[in-house]
């Protein structure tokens, strides 16, 4: 792990924690409406995880570079940890905002399906095959598995609006005041996400190394 | 009317742990593979 990524990524977690706190509470939700600035961000760097495993998975089956197998790996891996958060912080925001802490809306099951695709991701990752037989089915279900990422985002125009929990233009209808920590926050998430990829790729050479693979 | 401020130290407490524990269980799997 790169240091000074590292210090400037609790930096930038603890400036974002102390802007958050410090924002005037909204009328209805108060308190729980701020679990907005980390739920949203968390399912960014979920998705901004599970594109680079695609881009890996392809650059894997194209080189057969195990390079990419550990890149690949090390995104699906802090991918899956922010998409099972997001699957926690929602219920935890829903429950005082809805009422209850599921319903079974279009987006919530598709992020659900994303979820258990990369929990069988990491079952064939250990599934005990060789080492290179492993990357080339990672580096398929990697590239497949991303195809849901659309239809996550999609899932609002997708299916009737009747149905739907989630707001439909979000990023239009935020006010100057929650835009800007918003953003903030995102940026924030995007290099802690760098940080931890940087690691878990060190992590994974490390290991690749004493196996006799890098 | 309350504030639901339990709601939002659970979602930030939750998530701050989470990361700390993978991070220490990767320092752990980094010095027994260094």
């Amino acid at each position: 792990m790169n240091l000074a990524s590292f210090i400037l990524s609790i930096i930038l977690m603890a400036f974002n924690l102390i802007w958050i706190v410090s924002l005037p509470l909204v009328t209805d939700q108060r308190w729980a409406q701020k679990i907005f600035y980390i739920h949203v961000p968390l399912a960014w760097v979920g998705f901004l995880a599970y594109f680079f495993v695609m881009l890996s998975g392809i650059l894997y089956l194209v080189s057969k570079n195990l390079k990419y197998d550990r890149i690949g790996h090390a995104a699906a891996e802090i991918g899956t940890l922010f998409t099972g958060l997001v699957l926690i912080t929602g219920p935890i925001w829903a429950t005082p905002a809805w009422g209850k802490p599921w319903i079974w809306e279009p987006r919530l099951i598709t992020t659900l399906v994303l979820f258990l695709i990369y929990i069988g991701y990491f079952t064939l990752r250990n599934v005990g095959l060789y080492r290179q037989r492993v990357a080339l089915i990672c580096a398929i279900v990697g590239i497949i598995a991303f195809l849901d990422i659309p239809i996550i985002f999609a899932s609002v125009d997708f299916w009737a609006a009747e149905i739907q929990s989630h707001p439909q233009r979000i990023m239009s209808e935020l006010p100057k005041g929650v835009f800007r920590p918003f953003l903030f926050s995102l940026f924030s998430f995007t290099i802690l996400f760098f940080t931890m990829l940087l690691f878990k790729i060190r992590v994974l050479y490390s290991k690749d190394k004493k196996d006799n693979y890098a | 009317m309350p504030n639901f401020l339990n709601y939002f130290l659970a979602a930030l407490f939750i998530v701050f742990f989470a990361i700390v524990a993978w991070f220490i269980l990767n320092i752990i799997a980094l010095k027994k593979t260094d």
